[in-house]
């Protein structure tokens, strides 16, 4: 890695500028690959809930904990946060573990939980016990933001709570290989089965104001919960001899999460949300980018340098069955402790150089996979906080496409060209070019993805196949236009009525600084799997467990503050969680 | 039963979708149902109105008849303004741009109550509208400002009945403009009846924060749309989602 011996000749950029800073381009930014190797950052949104929680000491208690020996009950929380108070209510249930399924189709779970505005009263909570533990199939209602289920860890649960309760602490070593007691396996909220509506929550309850709050709320409780029930139980089969979960072990914990291809239409369907948190997350880089363009101090270096040693540490530590993730995990590590070593070695000349991110970031670029690019980005990202949280306020965006009557077709043509090069550039008549589709099936409205000629359903297909639509409204444009030369888009509509949406989106998104994601979504060889990690990345997950090119494993809030870290000084870098390094007395217990 | 605005707005595109409607058609249709009955207009009942004849129709578009520099005359062909209030409306306001003010007839056009939304959707582009139309011996006239969140609404009595089934839309740069052309074509006495935006937005509130009340044998005919759009599940289906 070579050290410049003078300063970068780059112009300086204005930091709170954000049209000035030099943002990557779209053609870089928008491939899915390099979506998919994406993780979570300091404006993921359990980055943004937590500092929030922690900054403003959110009180939480439960006003009910009503479980028998074995853990079956009610649980009912509420929660004191700045601008008000809301109700988190559980129900947990005797599943047979034949019975317990992580799909959307699956109809029992072990945990079922609602997070509500205001406190819930005896009636509420009645109806609640009614609604709730039938998930989709009950109805709920407007003073209901999330609706959430969770299931227990085969491997972990009934380990941790039985060396609990014979005195002992868990070994961290088995809880590294799940990271998790509970696992959610969907988190409804905006509306659905009679929820409040999105605008409601952002609008009335600024607790929640920021996109996908509630729903990692409701998650994080999910982790509290499971960590007290664990103790409970503990407890309960031996009050002689059970200890409580230690502190450490105790953040170690996450909360685990399946998420399969119900994602992947959001992110399809909500271009504008998308552009609007990756525009986010570029400006964070190009800020710390910019930050260093003066040059490094060995503060900086020493900061950066354990961060990537974390890193290395914490893809050592992932415990994958996927073949093609460990060695991507791999990869990633030699990467990462080539630049741990040049760290070490050549801090003093790098500082003396006037060395600056920029330049690692392109060397980056030039040496090194995309997914170690974008740790090394993450990694950059968390090293500015002053200049980074305060983009977590514009995390949200009205989804709202409109189409341009007035523009010539002519220029549409030109802003198809130009905005939608990627598009034009695929060859939709190369055999395997359509080889998917995307669909919903009977079963709960479950998105699949079919192989086109083989599966039922290709003429109910779901309209995410953004690069065809828009090859398909080019043509028809440049044909429209050769007749008709000075027509414009209103003209055009009346004569090609069914492609207004795609008109309206091409539109809206060609004003937006990232766009569509660049990818020929029904390929035969597609990979849904970077979609829902791009998505999961913005939620703030860790330790990616793909189970197939479908779905994908990975853990929540592992590594957060408990809730009683709250009151106390708050470092926020639970990122990239590791194993937590105990005192003599909790090793010496076990 | 109530029902959540993102709730119905899914059920709807649907719905729309089962019937046939195209991407912009259906999510366009979905607007206007919920922005009808969210601010106090009955886009439900007029929906439930309307979907014997969607479910007969070949999903029609209005047809351009003809067209000048400031004007245009459309055929709706009967089909409902769910498919046609769109093209017109933005028709208008292309016209309005290019030429300062545009004026498009739709003719042969119904549920004509549902265009409100186009309306208040254009504004935001930064057009001034007014629509027209006449039920029986009422007429109906809809403005709004650009840029302005809420229209206004008024209803009048007119001396002869009608069964013509013509929208008019009027767009310019600024309202003053567009009442002058309205003024122009069509005089009309003191409106019997006003819905003031105070009240629209009333209604919209309420319904965001209760829900939207909506009659169950609706919902349910809802689903059997959107049931048209979703594939038979199989054990190879199943496959397809991850297993």
């Amino acid at each position: 890695m070579p050290v410049r011996s003078h300063h970068n000749s780059a112009g300086k950029h204005s930091l709170s500028n954000s049209a000035a800073l030099p943002l990557r381009p779209a053609s870089q930014v928008m491939q899915l690959d390099r979506l998919g190797s994406f993780h979570q950052s300091r404006l993921s949104f359990m980055r943004t809930l937590v500092r929030r929680m922690v900054q403003e000491n959110w009180q939480i208690n439960s006003t009910l904990f009503d479980l028998d020996a074995e853990g079956y009950g009610t649980a009912v929380y509420e929660v004191k946060a700045k601008y008000g108070t809301y109700g988190y209510v559980l129900f947990s249930h005797y599943l047979d573990p034949e019975n317990r399924n992580d799909r959307v189709i699956a109809n029992q779970w072990d945990l079922t939980m609602a997070l509500c505005e205001g406190t819930v009263d005896a009636e509420q909570l009645e109806f609640l016990r009614t609604n709730v533990p039938k998930q989709e199939a009950g109805r709920v209602d407007s003073r209901v933001f999330v609706l959430s289920r969770g299931n227990r860890s085969d491997r972990t649960f009934e380990y941790v709570v039985d060396e609990l309760a014979n005195g002992r602490q868990p070994d961290v070593d088995v809880i590294a290989e799940v990271g998790y007691l509970y696992r959610t396996t969907a988190a409804y909220g905006s509306g659905k089965l009679g929820m409040a509506d999105w605008e409601k929550v952002r609008t009335k309850h600024r607790d929640f104001a920021r996109p996908f709050a509630a729903e990692m709320f409701t998650c994080f409780m999910l982790r509290h919960f499971s960590l007290q029930h664990a103790d409970y139980i503990a407890a309960q089969r031996a009050p002689d001899t059970a200890v409580r979960l230690d502190d450490d072990i105790r953040r170690y914990f996450g909360i685990g999460n399946s998420t399969g291809l119900g994602m992947a239409p959001f992110l399809i369907n909500h271009p504008l949300l998308i552009n609007q948190w990756i525009e986010q997350r570029e400006t964070a880089l190009a800020r710390a980018k910019v930050a260093g363009t003066d040059g490094l101090d060995l503060e900086m270096l020493e900061r950066f340098k354990t961060s990537t040693d974390r890193v290395i540490q914490h893809l050592g530590e992932i415990v994958t069955g996927d073949e093609k993730q460990n060695i991507s995990n791999g990869m990633v590590r030699l990467e990462l402790q080539e630049l741990s070593q040049w760290l070490l070695e050549e801090r003093d000349n790098i500082v003396s150089s006037g060395y600056n991110w920029a330049e690692l970031a392109q060397y980056a670029e030039q040496s090194w996979r995309v997914e170690t690019q974008e740790v090394v980005n993450t990694m950059l990202i968390e090293l500015y906080p002053e200049l980074v949280d305060e983009l977590e306020e514009l995390m949200g965006v009205d989804e709202d496409q409109h189409l341009i009557p007035q523009m010539s077709l002519q220029e549409l043509k030109l802003v198809i060209e130009d905005k939608y090069d990627w598009a034009l550039a695929i060859d939709f008549a190369e055999p395997n070019a359509q080889g998917s589709f995307w669909y919903r099936s009977e079963e709960k409205m479950e998105p699949r993805l079919g192989q086109t000629h083989i599966d039922l359903g290709m003429e109910k297909q779901m309209p995410l196949a953004i690069g065809r639509m828009v090859r398909e409204c080019y043509d028809e444009v440049c044909a429209y236009i050769a007749e008709f030369p000075q027509q414009d888009v209103a003209h055009f509509i009346l004569q090609q009525p069914n492609l207004s949406g795609a008109i309206s989106r091409i539109q809206t998104m060609a004003q937006s600084h990232y766009g569509d994601i660049r990818e020929n979504l029904v390929h035969a060889d597609v990979l849904p799997i970077h979609l829902l990690r791009c998505k999961l990345s913005f939620f703030g997950v860790s330790k990616f467990d793909p189970r197939s090119r479908l779905w994908v494993r990975n853990t929540m809030f592992q590594g957060a503050p408990l809730i009683s870290d709250f009151d106390k000084p708050f470092m926020d870098d639970w990122q990239f969680p590791i194993k937590p390094v105990l005192s003599k007395s909790i090793d010496s217990s076990s | 039963m109530k029902v959540s605005r993102n709730e119905l707005t899914a059920s709807l595109k649907k719905a729309f979708e089962g019937l046939g409607f195209s991407v912009g058609d259906y999510q366009d249709a979905a607007a206007m149902v919920i922005w009808s009955q969210m601010h106090g207009f009955q886009g439900l009942e007029q929906l439930d109105r309307a979907l014997p004849f969607l479910n007969n129709c070949l999903c029609l578009h209005a047809q351009l008849v003809s067209n000048g520099d400031q004007q245009a005359l459309l055929d709706g062909q009967n089909s409902s303004v769910l498919l046609c209030g769109s093209q017109t409306v933005r028709l208008a306001c292309a016209l309005a741009r290019q030429h300062g003010h545009g004026f498009v007839q739709l003719d042969n056009c119904h549920n004509r109550m549902l265009v409100i939304q186009r309306l208040v959707s254009a504004a935001q582009s930064g057009t001034a509208l007014a629509a027209y139309w006449v039920q029986g011996a009422i007429g109906f006239k809809v403005t709004i400002e650009a840029h302005a969140k809420q229209p206004e609404y008024s209803q009048y009595t007119l001396p002869t009945q009608s069964d013509n089934q013509t929208l008019m839309i009027f767009a310019g740069e600024d309202l003053a403009a567009v009442e002058q052309q309205f003024a122009n074509q069509i005089s009309l006495a003191s409106p019997i009846a006003k819905v003031l935006s105070e009240t629209m937005v009333d209604s919209y509130n309420q319904c965001l924060d209760q829900g939207i009340e909506i009659d169950q044998a609706l919902w349910y005919e809802l689903d059997n749309l959107v049931a048209r759009v979703l594939v038979e599940s199989t054990e190879s289906s199943r496959a397809g989602a991850g297993d």
